[in-house]
């Protein structure tokens, strides 16, 4: 799928967000404990993205990234993952009524990596198809 | 990868602390956490007071009308 540098694709949304189902996706590196971390050796780079289920405990996740620490410093999600997956406070919005849900599953990558054309021809790709079969209503992106 | 999933028909607002890459990307919707630092692009551990300011600022730019290829500065003052 080649997308024009010019032409700025982009939805309008025609629900209120006390109605939208929210995923989240991220290049910030987390993952499940007993998920595979994403591969921070720069020589080998990792072009692969990680299934998160919407009903995660936010104390099972973690972070791996290869971008050097004085530009990311991934001991603050590892203290709260929320730092850049907001997982918990998406729940609290739904019950504060003002979200109307969190999607089944949220999909993470890890920046950094170099592997820019497997990642443009392959990887984004396949997260793009898990993203329209999720059902969510929009997608919140964050980075680290 | 925003622009991909937004080619699909599937809204996106993007956080972003990186205002020059995002920026060479154009992207449909973003905030910028104005002298937020990497690492907590939504605030600082546990601190969930301003994390949840920072997702209702990501989130309302889904439902207001925009002009694609932005990225608004937001200030958020307890961080």
């Amino acid at each position: 799928m080649e997308l024009s540098r010019k032409a700025i694709p982009y939805t309008p949304v025609d629900k209120p967000l006390h109605e939208m189902t929210i995923m989240i996706v991220s290049t910030s590196g987390v993952h499940l404990k007993d998920q595979e971390a994403y591969n921070t050796d720069p020589a080998e780079g990792d072009a692969t993205f990680r299934i998160i289920p919407g009903d995660v405990d936010s104390k099972d996740l973690t972070v791996t990234h290869a971008a050097p620490k004085d530009h990311y410093n991934t001991d603050y999600p590892k203290e709260d993952i929320n730092c850049v997956f907001p997982i918990d406070r998406l729940r609290e919005m739904v019950d504060d009524g003002d979200l109307g849900g969190v999607a089944e599953k949220h999909l993470t990558m890890m920046g950094y990596s170099m592997r820019l054309n497997k990642i443009n021809k392959e990887t984004i790709p396949a997260l793009v198809k898990e993203v329209v079969r999720s059902k969510a209503d929009a997608v919140l992106l964050t980075a680290g | 990868m925003q622009r991909g999933i937004e080619a699909q028909g599937i809204p996106t607002s993007l956080i972003t602390l990186d205002v020059e890459q995002s920026s060479l990307m154009r992207p449909p919707r973003a905030i910028h956490p104005v002298g937020f630092e990497f690492g907590h692009s939504l605030g600082k551990p546990n601190d969930k007071n301003t994390q949840m300011k920072v997702l209702y600022a990501a989130l309302a730019e889904l439902v207001e009308r925009q002009e694609p290829g932005n990225i608004h500065e937001s200030h958020f003052p307890t961080y």
